[in-house]
Formats: structure tokens, C-alpha cells, sequence
């Protein structure tokens, strides 16, 4: 017979323990592969040879290939939203996408985000992307609406 | 009257105001959304795995709507672009479901030179992503930075 759970796993934080100002904790950082970088950039049909072409990217400025921009995008919202105890995402928006520095495979990225508004059915944050213990490389808006868990 | 849009090796080659039609088409699977779910490490069940229950079809993950429509425009646009700057903004005006065939639409908003070296120009573009049933899936207002002709004699495009 199957036994009864007496627990329940939570993981992230409630909406309602958002608030204007404040932090989100993220302890999640990820190391970006070339894997990674190669399957997203044939899989999105992204033709840029920075991101499949060792030999072109060792000739540019970068000297070796850089992460594609949209799939870390994608990363750096995954680290902000798995923190979220929500109980499904309806719609986002991004605003204000800045890339400041470069993102190389092998770098670990991590991500900041603080609450900028929070109403009844949604959020928005700002989020910094960080890599390799602290270094910027990218500033946005993610504006989120959801259903409470 | 459609013209032709060759692909732009330079900043002189964009033509501001133009809205390109790629050729590319794309249709969304099940593997594509949970690999690109799974690669970028979202965890949450309604971004990638869920089905919505009035179609029965799993909504496609924001995130791979953009990298394959930004990804379907890239030859036309920013294939021999230096640096990508960003996006003004980056809206999923209706969802896009798993089993969708997705195109993309460019319009070239804007060109400037640099003001720190005039050897290179920013141009920004909107890249709307489209459904077979015409409803945008994606609106995207990105920037990039490239070689103008007087900095790279030797990349211009081939006539």
C-alpha cells in the first residue's frame, strides 16, 4: 500500500512575501559549455559563426567564441523564476537588455534580481547577470505575471 | 512590387524602413522545447512541460520562441555583426504552442554611426515572430554593432 506523505516539498519564495525593494536570494550558479552554446545556436537556427565557428571567433576582437545572447537570456531568467513559488507563469516581458561585457563557454554565470514593483498578479525585477564570481555582463527588466501556487 | 533583400556585410548595406520577409521556417517539437527548457535550467513546470489545457498542446518556452525567430533573421541582418548591444524590448504578444510553425519578419528601424569611432554604425531592428495563422508570437527591438565600409574595405558585400 502506498504510504501517506507527511510532508510536502516548497522550494522558492511566496508572492506574498514579495516586497518593493527587496532582494531574491539566488544561490544557483551554472557553468556554460560549449555543448550548450553549439545545441542552442543549430537548434535556434542562429547562423552568427561567433557561436559555431572556433577558427572565425579566434580572428575576431573576442579571440575565442562567445554564449548566444538569447539562450543566456534564457539562463539568467531560469536562475530568477525556479525561485519563484508560483503556481504557473502566464505571461513575461523583457525590457531594457543590456549586454555589457562578454559570456564565453567555460564562464559560470550567476544571477542577481531585487523586486522593482510587485501588485496582486505579477512582479517585476531587475536582474544583473554576473559571471565568474562577480563580474557584470548583463542589466534588464523582467516583468512577470502569474497564479499563486 | 517585393524586392530583394541581399544578405548585409556592412552598415551601408541597411536600408532603413525595409521589412524583410526570411525564409526560414521552423516548426516547434516537443524536444526542441524541453531541451532548450533543460539547457537553460528552467525548473518550472508551466515554462516548458505543462499542456495547456484548452488546446491540449504544450505552450513553447518564450525563450526558444525568441532564440529560433531572432535565429531565423540572423543571416539577413546580424550574421556579420561585431557585437550584439541588446534589446530595447522583448514581448510575447500571443503564446506559440508546440507543433507551431513559426516565421520571422524583420523591419529595419534604425541606423547611426558610433559616436566613439565612426568606423562602425549601430543599427536597430524589430524582429516579429509569426504563427501559420498570422498572430505575432514575437516582437523584439535588438541593436548591434557593425563595420561600417570605411573600416573594412575587404568585407563589403560581394556585388
Amino acid at each position: 500500500m502506498l504510504p501517506s506523505p507527511t510532508h510536502v516539498e516548497t522550494h522558492g519564495v511566496a508572492p506574498a512575501a514579495l516586497s518593493a525593494g527587496a532582494a531574491l536570494p539566488i544561490a544557483t550558479r551554472r557553468t556554460i559549455t560549449d555543448f550548450d552554446n553549439v545545441a542552442v545556436s543549430q537548434l535556434a537556427m542562429n547562423t552568427h559563426p561567433l557561436h559555431t565557428d572556433y577558427l572565425h571567433a579566434r580572428a575576431t576582437r573576442f579571440g575565442r567564441p562567445l554564449v548566444v545572447s538569447p539562450f543566456l537570456l534564457s539562463c539568467l531568467c531560469a536562475l530568477v523564476v525556479n525561485e519563484l513559488e508560483v503556481a504557473a507563469i502566464g505571461a513575461l516581458e523583457i525590457r531594457e537588455l543590456a549586454f555589457e561585457r562578454p559570456v564565453h563557454p567555460g564562464d559560470t554565470i550567476g544571477a542577481q534580481a531585487s523586486v522593482v514593483d510587485v501588485h496582486a498578479h505579477g512582479a517585476t525585477f531587475e536582474v544583473i547577470g554576473v559571471k565568474d564570481g562577480g563580474e557584470r555582463f548583463a542589466r534588464f527588466l523582467l516583468a512577470l505575471d502569474w497564479e499563486h501556487a | 512590387m517585393t524586392a530583394r533583400w541581399l544578405p548585409p556585410h556592412r552598415f551601408e548595406d541597411f536600408t532603413v524602413g525595409a521589412l524583410i520577409a526570411h525564409r526560414q521556417r521552423r516548426r516547434l517539437t516537443d524536444a526542441d522545447n524541453l531541451l532548450f527548457a533543460r539547457l537553460s535550467g528552467h525548473e518550472h513546470p508551466s515554462l516548458f512541460a505543462y499542456a495547456e489545457p484548452a488546446s491540449g498542446r504544450a505552450r513553447a518556452l518564450p525563450f526558444l520562441v525568441l532564440s529560433i525567430c531572432g535565429g531565423m533573421a540572423v543571416r539577413a541582418t546580424s550574421k556579420h555583426a561585431i557585437a550584439n548591444l541588446g534589446w530595447t524590448y522583448i514581448r510575447f504578444p500571443t503564446p506559440a504552442y508546440v507543433g507551431d510553425v513559426l516565421r520571422s519578419l524583420t523591419r529595419i528601424e534604425d541606423k547611426r554611426l558610433s559616436q566613439t569611432d565612426p568606423a562602425r554604425g549601430i543599427v536597430t531592428i524589430v524582429t516579429f515572430g509569426i504563427r501559420e495563422d498570422d498572430s505575432i508570437v514575437l516582437e523584439a527591438k535588438r541593436s548591434f554593432l557593425i563595420a561600417t565600409g570605411a573600416s573594412d574595405p575587404a568585407g563589403a558585400r560581394p556585388r
